[in-house]
């Protein structure tokens, strides 16, 4: 009967930590949207032909899809202000660091008389943090054909162009809901 | 320690949530930092200054960013110039941690009915979460020049133009 009680409990803990972690895995990954709770794209002006464009990813969302969504902004950005081109004067992308958590096993001793006991335990684990990225880009923006040479420029209709799958697949069928 | 049961302890995690929300729930402002938090500057030669922002564990890192641009627009007014160049700029994380944690242990409350002292092993979970705080700190050196700013060059900022488009973000502390 005891014996039976412990071995529920401890299966029971078993299948709610499990559940957690396989929850924590299952987040959809942000996608291409304005900024909300779950991360998305924010740009603020700088200067008049100036702009910061930020891409904020949830915890599911791969570096590379936070870079790719961030540029295909900054090319929306351009286009959407009457230019062409745009030049990144800056780029960075910083990974942050989430709340740390673990259930940790451990194994325990003591001693115990009636409802009371006493004992030692120790957890035998660590916890793993979520990671998720944010991409910074400060961009200029240009009329007219992008220099030939300019490495840090680029047109702003070809890089839609190239991202749009990415973008729009991201939104899991969705498509019509781009915002704007 | 053995706890008899830890499930419904929810109480434990909000406890230090709400220390760090009592402690430093308002956004820097745009004020002079005097070593703390807020802007600072350094003149490093004529036209050369090094200007830091520092914010606290509020104030998100576009806001760091925006107020150490405003600053060095400001200066570079204050100083008769028209436009300044970022020679070079960074910014600085520092993150420290706040965690708690409890002990479960199953299945105690049956354990010892009727009996004298006996000893116990078990199973246990040691469960943890650690919360990130983190505040950012910019700085940029810029060096200030009058007239019209060159086209082709990309780190330099028109300071009247810098100063119109973030003017709707600063916020002063009330008098």
């Amino acid at each position: 009967m005891i014996c039976n009680f412990r071995r529920l409990s401890f299966l029971a803990a078993s299948v709610v930590g499990l559940a957690m972690a396989l929850a924590a895995c299952a987040a959809s990954p942000t996608p291409y949207q304005a900024v909300g709770d779950d991360g998305g794209y924010a740009d603020q002006q700088l200067e008049s032909d100036r702009y910061r464009v930020t891409f904020e990813g949830n915890d599911a969302t791969s570096r590379e899809t936070v870079e790719d969504f961030a540029l295909y902004r900054a090319a929306e950005l351009t286009l959407q202000t009457g230019n062409d081109y745009f030049r990144v004067v800056s780029k960075e992308v910083e990974p942050i660091i989430g709340a740390v958590r673990g259930v940790s096993p451990g194994i325990g001793i003591g001693i115990g008389t009636g409802n009371v006991g006493f004992g030692l335990s120790t957890a035998l684990g660590g916890g793993r943090p979520d990671y998720s990225y944010v991409t910074y880009l400060d961009i200029i923006v240009y009329e007219g054909e992008k220099p030939e040479n300019d490495r840090e420029a680029y047109s702003a209709f070809d890089v839609i162009e190239r991202l749009k799958p990415a973008v729009t697949g991201s939104v899991d069928g969705d498509e019509g809901e781009v915002a704007e | 320690m053995f706890s008899s049961s830890a499930w419904g302890r929810p109480w434990l995690a909000i406890a230090p949530l709400l220390f760090l929300i009592s402690a430093c729930a308002m956004e820097t402002p745009y004020q002079p930092g005097e070593g703390g938090y807020g802007y600072e500057e350094q003149q490093i030669e004529g036209n050369r200054y090094r200007v830091i922002f520092a914010g606290n564990p509020s104030t998100p890192r576009e806001t760091v960013q925006n107020y150490l641009l405003y600053r060095s627009a400001e200066l570079t007014l204050q100083n008769g110039f028209d436009y300044f160049t970022v020679v070079d700029r960074d910014v600085e994380r520092s993150t420290r941690y706040y965690s708690h944690g409890y002990v479960d242990d199953f299945g105690f409350h049956n354990r010892f009915r009727g009996r004298s002292f006996r000893r116990f092993y078990r199973p246990s979970f040691y469960s943890s979460k650690a919360y990130p705080v983190s505040e950012y700190s910019s700085i940029a050196n810029i060096v200030m020049a009058e007239g019209e700013k060159p086209k082709d060059e990309p780190n330099a900022y028109d300071a009247l133009d810098v100063v119109q488009q973030l003017q709707p973000l600063i916020r002063q502390n009330a008098e």
